[in-house]
């Protein structure tokens, strides 16, 4: 992974507003592997231990917008767990701005242990 | 089941998503159905369609109505608050006009609502309110509707009484609170010891009273209310257990009191009764005349008010036979007993209802002028609807689109409304509590949102349908040139009948108004019998455990006075006991004329006050006959006293009152009258004054006095004068209730003034309401009148006939809603019969005064379409024809 000093923040668009939380983990969670829906909600929840519970009606609404974005993308070659569900994988493009969002983030989180 | 809830989504969404959003559903809360799941379907839906960000709105709003098969219900309802919204921002000016209407007639009445349910609906916030009950022991045949009771009398009605299982006692009594920056008067209720679990009132933190707390030698406790804790001690919790000191006594703080209202009085502080010396000394103990506690009861469950009313007239009696010289027959003592419930909102009830009417009367008119208004844009909007039916839209589904539009007027206009009501009850609560303690109580509460919501609902929903009850006719006339001329007269008719409608509740409240006014002008009027100008007040009220003799007392008046006369900016000084225009009861003392026989008949009562020299003087109050007080009237010399015009016509017609003696103690001292004054209203404006009898301070040195200073300038610039005279006595005397007379008489009119205001605003709000009204609904019969017009001119009408003519037609309504409104006016003036003063409440120059204002009103609302009409081109109106 690149160092965080050479990540390119202009991937940051202006006019797109920045990462909610419930994004943020859920770009988080599929960093390891594909998840399917209910995957990402036991993985949220553990991620945040317990803080942040996706509601199932809103986790739709939040996949719907990262796939819009091209944040992540709906993984193909489905494992043979099982076939009816949708995985869901992290993009490239996703990863980046993740990361970008996350060095933002970071500097005021540094800030606010620092107190 | 789950399948439905996920149509609350957008069918985009739902292509892309759903059979995953519906699985995760099942994994989630489990399989089947699930009302979680159904709400967090429902919710995140409607969140995915309005698309939660308002940037989003405008796209929102730009999307086209789906009528697909699949999603029918939640697509056509959102279609249809989509062209709803968008109907309405295409006529603004409309939408404005009803929004600010809807606003003012909504918020009126849940101002008004939240005032009402707080202080007349809802139970008493103690846990036994239904239950308690206030006795009272009037005298005089009810002249005096309650004498109080002393402790012996108390521990009667206690042990004998069968349907009430707690009687407890009340008296308010000041104590001077030592150790702080500046010693403060706190002002405390001294009470039985189960007078909250009586009320049933829990204390906020600590505990209230216990039985051994009011036994003697006792340590000192008390109880804080709730209102001195949040202000004296910021409620910091660790006051309980902190130690006080009060006169001369350390108290321990046992508890705080709930946030409830303070009924009888207003306290800071509440103690056992082992904390009153003077109700547990020698002349209270053992006499009963020494009354002055107030009783409440509790009733036993299965009692009644009835029943607790003969049990206590049974004690009553036995009592009066027990001991004639307590109860003498020519006082007329009685008993009785009123519900808590009801003497905590008496005086405020009358007033409440009158405002409950007059805003729901303004409601109905802004109702009714929004209908105006609707049924106007109906017209305009004709070919519109002729248009969609043509298209295949039914007449279920053009209904419904207007019901929504009214639906949504209606919720926004109520939110608004509920703002408008959250803005002004911070005025109306203080207002309220001129009459009553349950104002604490007021705020805009879920049952407060409920009423107001419904209040929206129903007006939208009436409003919705109304327009549809004319346009039965056939829809696609519409289309057809200049057809429909039945369904306009149909509409103008129902327009008409709104006006004439609008135009008599105007007038009814008017004559509201107009009372309230004139009978405030009559109270301005009044001659209260003093100057108000340039005169300071305070209340000087000493600690009782360090100036506990006269020999205590009077060296501090003197000394005060003699200091503040010698202040620059003061005219004179005096002290007396109370300040006109208070709120007591007259006549509170017995006594004799020298050389009258004693007879088993009524005894004679009057007012007496304690006043200094120059008392009559500082207030402005003339001499009639005789002197005023001297410095020499002081003891050894003999009593004197002044008394008023009323006493001398009352018991001396025809001779002079001057020279005669009169006794309060049954003959030990006889006091001459040396003067005669006129007649001062002491207990009230609207209050007949009473008997007065002055007697100089030097014989009556009161320890609760209030100072009077007049001044040479603006009074409030004495003020720091006489604080600094008072600390320079007694550091530790406080000085509190300083106002100026001309307050004090202010103030005394604050309520009938705010009630006029209020009754005021609300007719004045009417009026213009109707107005734009009246000449709404003119000026579209002009309109429609235009070809007829144009043909009457161009035969040589005058301009001025036409003008007359359309204004001839608009008094025609006006005139037939004032005839109405006269019943109207009727039937306010007999609920405000109460509220009135020096007017009778059928008071024909208000009525007339009324009609001449409402219809000067009509008349220019009438004037402005009428020129209009007179200025028709002829040639114009006859081409377009």
């Amino acid at each position: 992974m690149a160092p965080a000093s050479m990540l390119d923040m202009s991937i940051l668009d202006p006019s797109t507003p920045p990462l909610k939380p419930a994004e943020l983990f859920v770009l988080a969670a599929l960093r390891a592997a594909p998840l399917h829906g209910y995957g990402l909600v036991q993985e949220v929840t553990a991620r945040s231990q317990g803080r942040i519970r996706i509601r199932p009606g809103n986790l739709y609404r939040v996949l719907d917008r990262l796939l819009e974005r091209g944040l992540i993308e709906v993984h193909q070659g489905a494992s043979s767990e099982d076939e009816r569900r949708t995985y869901y994988r992290i993009t490239s493009l996703g990863r980046r701005v993740a990361q970008a969002e996350a060095k933002l983030l970071a500097g005021v989180i540094g800030e606010l242990l620092a107190t | 089941m789950l399948r439905l809830f996920l149509r609350a989504y957008p069918k985009r969404f739902r292509d892309r998503h759903g059979e995953d959003l519906l699985r995760l559903c099942h994994d989630v809360y489990g399989e089947g159905f699930s009302l979680r799941a159904a709400a967090d379907l429902l919710w995140n839906g409607l969140r995915e369609r309005t698309g939660a960000a308002p940037r989003d709105f405008a796209e929102w709003l730009e999307r086209p109505a789906r009528e697909g098969r699949g999603e029918r219900f939640l697509a056509t309802v959102f279609g249809d608050i989509r062209q709803g919204v968008r109907a309405l921002l295409a006529s603004r000016g409309f939408s404005f006009a009803i929004l600010f209407t809807l606003a003012l007639g909504i918020g009126a009445n849940t101002a008004i609502f939240s005032v009402i349910d707080a202080v007349l609906l809802r139970p008493l916030p103690y846990a036994n309110g239904d239950r308690l009950v206030h006795v009272l022991q009037p005298v005089q045949g009810g002249a005096i509707d309650n004498a109080g009771f002393s402790p012996l009398e108390v521990k009667d009605y206690r042990e004998q009484s069968r349907t009430l299982d707690a009687l407890v006692e009340y008296h308010q009594m000041q104590f001077t609170l030592l150790g702080g920056a500046e010693a403060q008067r706190v002002s405390t209720a001294v009470v039985s010891a189960n007078f909250f679990d009586a009320f049933g009132v829990r204390p906020l933190l600590g505990r209230t009273f216990l039985p051994q707390d009011d036994v003697q030698g006792a340590a000192p406790v008390l109880v804080l209310s709730y209102e001195y804790w949040q202000r004296a001690y910021r409620a910091d919790p660790s006051v309980v257990g902190k130690t006080f000191t009060l006169n001369d006594r350390v108290h321990e703080v046992v508890g705080v009191l709930a946030p409830i209202p303070q009924y009888p009085g207003v306290n800071d502080v509440f103690m056992p009764t082992v904390a009153c010396p003077f109700r547990n000394g020698a002349r209270w103990a053992q006499t009963r005349n020494a009354r002055g506690l107030s009783v409440f009861g509790r009733l036993r469950p299965g009692a009644t008010l009835a029943s607790a009313q003969k049990d206590l007239a049974q004690i009553a009696a036995t009592l009066h036979a027990a001991y004639p010289d307590a109860y003498p027959n020519g006082d007329g003592y009685g008993i009785t007993a009123a519900a808590l419930r009801d003497e905590l909102t008496r005086s405020a009830r009358p007033t409440l209802i009158v405002l409950l009417a007059t805003t729901l009367f303004l409601l109905v008119i802004v109702c009714a002028n929004v209908a105006n208004l609707t049924l106007a844009r109906l017209v305009r909007r004709e070919r519109e609807m002729a248009v969609r039916a043509a298209l295949g839209a039914t007449r279920l589904r053009l209904l419904r689109l207007l019901l929504t539009e009214n639906l949504i007027l209606a919720l926004i206009g109520g939110a608004l409304g509920v703002l408008l009501a959250a803005w002004g009850l911070d005025a109306l609560a203080a207002f309220a509590a001129r009459f009553t303690t349950r104002a604490s109580e007021i705020r805009l509460d879920l049952r407060v949102l409920l009423f107001a919501s419904g209040l929206s609902l129903l007006t939208g929903v009436l409003l919705g349908c109304l327009p549809a009850l004319p346009a039965r006719a056939n829809l696609a006339a519409g289309l057809k040139e200049g057809a429909g001329a039945t369904a306009h007269r149909t509409r103008l008719r129902a327009r008409s009948a709104l006006i004439v409608a609008q135009v008599a509740i105007s007038f009814s409240l008017l004559i509201g108004a107009g009372l309230m006014l004139r009978s405030l002008l009559n109270l301005q009027s009044v001659d209260a019998g003093f100057d108000v100008e340039n005169v300071l007040t305070a209340r000087v009220d000493l600690n009782w455990t360090r100036y506990e003799t006269n020999e205590q007392i009077l060296p501090f008046g003197e000394r005060l006075l003699s200091r503040l006369r010698a202040q620059p900016g003061v005219v004179s000084a005096a002290l007396t006991g109370s300040v006109p225009l208070n709120d007591t009861s007259p006549n509170g003392v017995e006594f004799r004329i020298e050389g009258a026989p004693v007879t088993d008949g009524p005894r004679l009562h009057a007012n007496l006050e304690t006043a200094t020299p120059e008392y009559f003087q500082t207030m402005g109050i003339p001499l009639l006959a005789g002197r005023s007080f001297t410095e020499m009237d002081r003891a050894p010399g003999p009593p004197v006293a002044v008394v008023n015009r009323s006493f001398a016509a009352h018991f001396f017609p025809g001779s002079d009152a001057v020279g005669k003696r009169v006794t309060l103690d049954a003959g030990e001292h006889w006091m001459q009258i040396v003067g005669v004054v006129a007649d001062v209203k002491q207990h009230g404006l609207e209050r007949e004054p009473g008997n007065e009898i002055y007697a100089p301070y030097a014989f009556l040195p009161f320890r609760d006095v209030r100072v009077l200073l007049r001044s040479r300038g603006n009074p409030k610039e004495v003020e720091r004068a006489l604080k600094a005279a008072v600390k320079e006595l007694d550091p530790q005397q406080p000085v509190t209730e300083v106002r100026t007379l001309a307050q004090v008489r202010a103030d005394n009119l604050a309520s009938p003034r705010l009630t006029a205001l209020l009754l005021g605003a609300f007719a004045l709000l009417a009026i213009l309401i109707t107005a734009a009204g009246i000449a709404g609904v003119i000026a579209y019969s002009v309109s429609q009148r235009t070809q007829e017009i144009g043909i009457r001119l161009a035969l040589g009408a005058e301009p001025s006939a036409v003008l007359a003519m359309v204004v001839r037609q608009g008094m025609a309504l006006v005139g037939l809603g004032l005839a109405l409104g006269i019943l109207g006016g009727f039937a306010i003036s007999r609920v405000m019969s109460g509220l009135v003063f020096g007017i009778a409440a059928q008071d024909p120059a208000t009525f007339i005064l009324g009609a001449a204002l409402l219809a000067a009103v009509g008349a220019l609302a009438c004037l402005l379409p009428a020129r209009r009409a007179a200025e028709v081109d002829p040639m114009i109106a006859l081409r377009s024809a």
